[in-house]
């Protein structure tokens, strides 16, 4: 078994936003205000999957590239510094189909890392954290 | 081909298959027990209970949604949600779940795992079950910042947590 452990790379400014896809079942109610919320599950991975946008911007495409042809998903974004604070490296990991792809690297085990990293993600797509009730509709008209 | 969940009898749940034909109220009537099963229908649990408690059907479906999703469901590589924790799942739920208990919302994890969480009465409560490790739970009571971990094992606790937020 390979063992690959990354390296942070400085060269991904903190200020540089990284875009993660979030799956329809990975949205759940926040039943005090109504809205949708990520559920902490969607940023378990050790390395986690991210595209990084000054890479998107650099071959011209903007952040629903991201989650084109993908229709039970929707995407959120934290900066690469909020990523560093909590004890993530955050890297380069391009693949041929996906040369901004990148990597949120680092145990998220801890608890404050798993709330760290759900506090620190903005919506994108949409824009703002839409209400539950849209995502339920959603969810049962793509029959999920 | 999968199914949906189906009513068994009046007092028996398969959450594998087909939708109850009629209402939630036809399992109501006079039940003494319910059934909850994964694929493999001899793996049941029983619950010996004066009604069917609310959170039952709601649960059992959003249980039989995600294990609809098949390998790379999440576009990242996510595995299919494991019936061995889907069991687990469901009976660490018939333990500390009051009749009234509040619906989980059910998350399938990456890694075939899943979590079942409620977020309302400004607290947070999670209980994980990942796919290679011993399941934990998370509590948060964000006005008074007080927060505890444990492992879901801790059935006293979870249902003081569940009683907390229903």
């Amino acid at each position: 078994m390979t063992l690959t452990i990354y390296q942070d790379d400085k060269s991904i400014r903190d200020d540089d936003t990284l875009f993660r896809r979030v799956h329809l079942k990975q949205i759940v109610k926040d039943e005090d205000t109504g809205l949708a919320r990520v559920s902490s599950g969607a940023f378990k991975d050790k390395d986690l999957s991210v595209n990084i946008k000054s890479v998107l911007d650099g071959i011209g495409l903007g952040p629903e590239a991201c989650i084109t042809n993908r229709l039970n998903q929707k995407l959120v974004s934290l900066t690469a510094g909020e990523a560093r604070r909590l004890n993530q490296a955050v890297c380069r990991n391009p693949l041929p189909e996906n040369p901004s792809h990148g990597l949120v690297y680092g145990s998220k085990n801890a608890r404050s890392i798993l709330n760290g990293l759900t506090a620190a993600v903005n919506w994108v797509i949409p824009a703002k954290a839409p209400c539950y009730q849209d995502i339920e509709v959603e969810k049962r008209a793509n029959g999920i | 081909m999968p199914r949906s969940p189906r009513a068994l009898t009046e007092n028996q749940f398969d959450s594998g298959y087909e939708y109850p034909e009629t209402s939630s109220a036809a399992l109501t009537r006079v039940p003494k027990a319910f059934v909850i099963s994964t694929r493999e229908k001899f793996n049941r649990f029983v619950v010996t209970t004066s009604e069917l408690p609310g959170w039952v059907e709601p649960t059992i479906s959003a249980i039989s949604s995600i294990q609809l999703l098949g390998e790379n469901w999440d576009s990242y590589g996510g595995k299919k949600t494991s019936d061995d924790l889907i069991k687990l799942a469901l009976s660490i739920l018939t333990q500390i779940m009051p009749v009234n208990a509040p619906v989980p919302s059910v998350v399938p994890l990456g890694d075939g795992g899943l979590q079942l969480e409620w977020h309302r009465k400004q607290q947070d409560l999670e209980i994980v079950f990942p796919a290679d490790t011993t399941p934990t739970f998370y509590y948060c009571k964000k006005n008074s910042g007080v927060e505890t971990e444990g492992f879901a094992t801790d059935f006293l606790k979870l249902a003081t947590f569940v009683g907390s937020i229903s």
